[in-house]
């Protein structure tokens, strides 16, 4: 064996990964090279004081501090309020609707409405039709500007009449 | 699930180990092995038992590597350091040998010290802990011939650092 293939072989001999013979041949080697000797006393060394240095031991005040955070994520959450409280503000609301609903009703029985007269004279709804179809047509023309295409059924059928018949258009 | 506790303490010593030699600092070793050990708590059994050691070396490695970037300096763990020649063994040796066998021995931690990623976790994993070459593969995400040639030249940077420190006559018997 010569020293380069002792240096590559090394390891595997510390390991005990080299085959018998040669391991023998290594330290056969070792034996009549005074350089390969100390390198093969040198990695024995290191190995061996590596070894003793050992993986160091937790501490059992470190361990038992981790426990304790793993208890304190192992218990329940903080309760939410409790149901009764929940139900209590859902009643709340409930009552309120009813009184609410019940003024109304009452409001309406008590004081039922008087007979419709037209509040707006003719000319002044004839004028508000106007206005109406003015902005319609305005809104057309943005419609237009904008790219959009507005039916004419749309306007015609289901916009204006409901309008005027809201407004008391003749 | 998480997992149970006794799961977690056969883990403890191997997160701290790992954790101080990479660190050199009791206290932050200390503060990475909880976190760590949390988090093996959380993940439950969401890992496979037998990727388990892997994992959990990997997630200390990068909390070591997070502290040391927030540090920007390691410290060598020398564990006898100051207590070196008095602490050790008589068994008759010599005044000079105990110096000189405390000498050598923290060389080679401050040899260890100066080793690059990943190759100081190669040596603490392999040499101190003892770990198989699978789990240390796993844990690096190397290759398994790629480890055998780091750990090769990892051994080596430490021959040479001390090779040059100490004489041949010490070493020889």
């Amino acid at each position: 064996m010569t020293c380069t293939e002792l240096h590559e072989r090394l390891d595997a001999h510390l390991d005990g990964d080299l085959p018998p013979e040669q391991s023998a041949a290594l330290a056969g080697h070792a034996s009549t090279c005074a350089e390969c000797r100390a390198e093969l006393a040198l990695a024995r060394r290191v190995h061996r004081e590596l070894r003793e240095m050992g993986s160091a031991l937790c501490p059992e005040v470190v361990f038992e501090a981790t426990l304790t955070r793993v208890a304190s994520l192992e218990r329940p959450r903080a309760p939410r309020p409790p149901v009764a409280g929940r139900a209590r503000s859902h009643w709340r609301v409930a009552v309120g609707g009813c009184v609410l609903l019940g003024a109304l009703v009452l409001g309406v029985l008590r004081f039922p409405s008087a007979p419709s007269e037209p509040m707006y004279s003719h000319e002044e709804i004839a004028e508000a039709h106007r206005q109406v179809e003015l902005a319609f047509a305005l809104v057309g023309r943005a419609g237009l500007d904008a790219g959009l295409y507005l039916h004419d059924t749309v306007m015609g059928e289901h916009v204006v009449p409901p309008l005027q018949r809201h407004l008391g258009a003749p | 699930m998480p997992l149970p506790h006794a799961a977690i303490a056969a883990h403890r010593h191997l997160v701290y180990g790992y954790a101080l030699h990479l660190l050199g600092d009791a206290s932050d070793a200390a503060d990475v092995t909880q976190e760590v050990l949390v988090r093996l708590w959380r993940q439950g059994e969401g890992i496979e038992p037998e990727r388990r050691t892997a994992w959990v070396l990997r997630v200390t490695r990068n909390a070591c590597l997070d502290a040391l970037r927030a540090r920007q300096t390691r410290r060598a763990y020398t564990p006898n350091d100051a207590l070196a020649v008095d602490a050790a063994p008589c068994n008759g040796e010599s005044p000079h040998t105990l110096t000189e066998a405390a000498d050598f021995k923290r060389r080679l931690e401050r040899a260890l010290d100066h080793l690059n990623e990943p190759y100081r976790s190669i040596i603490i994993l392999r040499e101190i802990q003892a770990l198989p070459y699978t789990d240390i593969a796993e844990t690096l995400d190397l290759p398994l011939n790629t480890l055998k040639v780091y750990l090769h030249r990892a051994r080596r940077s430490l021959r040479e650092a001390l090779r040059a420190a100490v004489p041949a006559e010490d070493l020889l018997p």
